[in-house]
């Protein structure tokens, strides 16, 4: 360090308003002591609110991951078995992952932030919402037309083709009934 | 309770200088050092709980007064550009008349000035290590980085207000 840069630095440490002012130590000092300290609260209002609203996500996602119980009624039809298998295996899938996700926003305590908070919100008031709309929207369910593709194995699927006529020719029955009358 | 009162009376009483002397060398204005202190200290009493280690209390608040110093420096630089902006002119500042020039051209405003051209960084370096005295490991703690980078970082600082010093006194002279 050259002996220039430290004259130049010492002519700074001794400029003439270095002090703070008595008057302003003093008013500082008098307004420290009269601050409470105010303890940190354990539960706060976006944990109390949190806490229910992931418990309700959670238990949406077993009902969904494991059995639909909501009786979605324009939910998919399924009738496939092997559609079925996949459609559980996907929905077990992502109920891990949300699960593995709730973990993690709760370990490393990030459920204070407001947007963890409002994404739980609204997948909730979501769900919430989809159960209202399938309680009141009761809809026809569609009619699957057959197609005929030379590569697909009839023979084989034929118990399953049979099952998917007998309903078609059931529904058909039933709406021509109801047209005649 | 009482005990935390006596902590942060004790904190104050040990420390407030050396906030003030840093908020005073950063923004070279004695109202903002009032603020930044007085800013510092409320800060300190709310996250006074957290503060693990009781050796480190010096670098912890040091380390608040200078977040709260770029905290005012960045919001005045914001009320400045929307001022600037609403008026659509550039605010203006008091040109000194020529007998200030040579009242103020004292050596310690020289290097004050050349200090306020650098940037945040390379001024909280200079402060900690020439004008507070603090050791390599506590400027590092204050800054929150390695005592490598501390080290480098202070002397490329310090070329920069050689520089910048040279440069204020050939204007002058």
């Amino acid at each position: 360090m050259e002996e220039r840069d430290y004259e130049l630095f010492e002519a700074l440490k001794k400029r003439p308003d270095k002090d703070p002012d008595i008057v302003f130590s003093n008013q500082l000092r008098q307004k420290l002591e009269k601050t409470h300290i105010k303890k940190k609260k354990r539960f706060s209002i976006a944990t109390i609110l949190t806490v229910p609203v992931t418990i309700a996500t959670l238990l949406f996602v077993f009902n969904i991951g494991t059995g639909q119980s909501f009786h979605l009624k324009n939910a998919a039809q399924l009738t496939i078995h092997l559609e079925k298998d996949l459609i559980n295996i996907v929905c077990m899938f992502l109920m891990l992952t949300l699960s593995l996700f709730i973990l993690l926003v709760y370990y490393k305590g990030l459920m204070k932030g407001r947007l963890v908070y409002m994404t739980f919100s609204l997948s909730f008031f979501a769900w919430v919402g989809n159960l209202i709309y399938a309680e009141h929207q009761n809809m026809d369910e569609p009619i699957v037309q057959p197609s005929y593709n030379e590569t697909y194995d009839y023979t084989s699927k034929q118990y399953y083709i049979d099952e998917i006529q007998q309903e078609q020719d059931n529904y058909l029955m039933k709406k021509n009934e109801g047209g005649m009358k | 309770m009482h005990q935390d009162i006596f902590k942060i009376e004790h904190l104050y009483d040990c420390y407030h200088r050396d906030v003030y002397h840093f908020a005073l060398y950063y923004t070279n204005s004695k109202q903002e050092a009032e603020d930044i202190t007085q800013e510092t200290f409320f800060k300190a009493i709310k996250q006074l709980h957290n503060l693990k280690d009781k050796d480190k209390v010096k670098t912890w608040i040091l380390s608040i007064a200078r977040n709260t110093a770029v905290d005012l420096h960045r919001r005045q630089k914001i009320k400045r550009l929307l001022t600037e902006k609403l008026s659509m002119q550039p605010v203006l500042r008091e040109v000194p008349k020529p007998l200030e020039i040579v009242v103020k051209n004292e050596q310690w405003q020289t290097v004050q000035e050349a200090l306020m051209t650098l940037k945040s960084h390379d001024r909280t370096i200079i402060i900690c290590r020439m004008l507070k005295d603090y050791t390599i490991q506590e400027t590092a703690a204050i800054l929150g980085i390695s005592e490598v980078k501390a080290r480098v970082d202070f002397h490329r600082a310090m070329a920069r207000l050689r520089k910048k010093v040279g440069g204020l006194i050939d204007g002058r002279t």
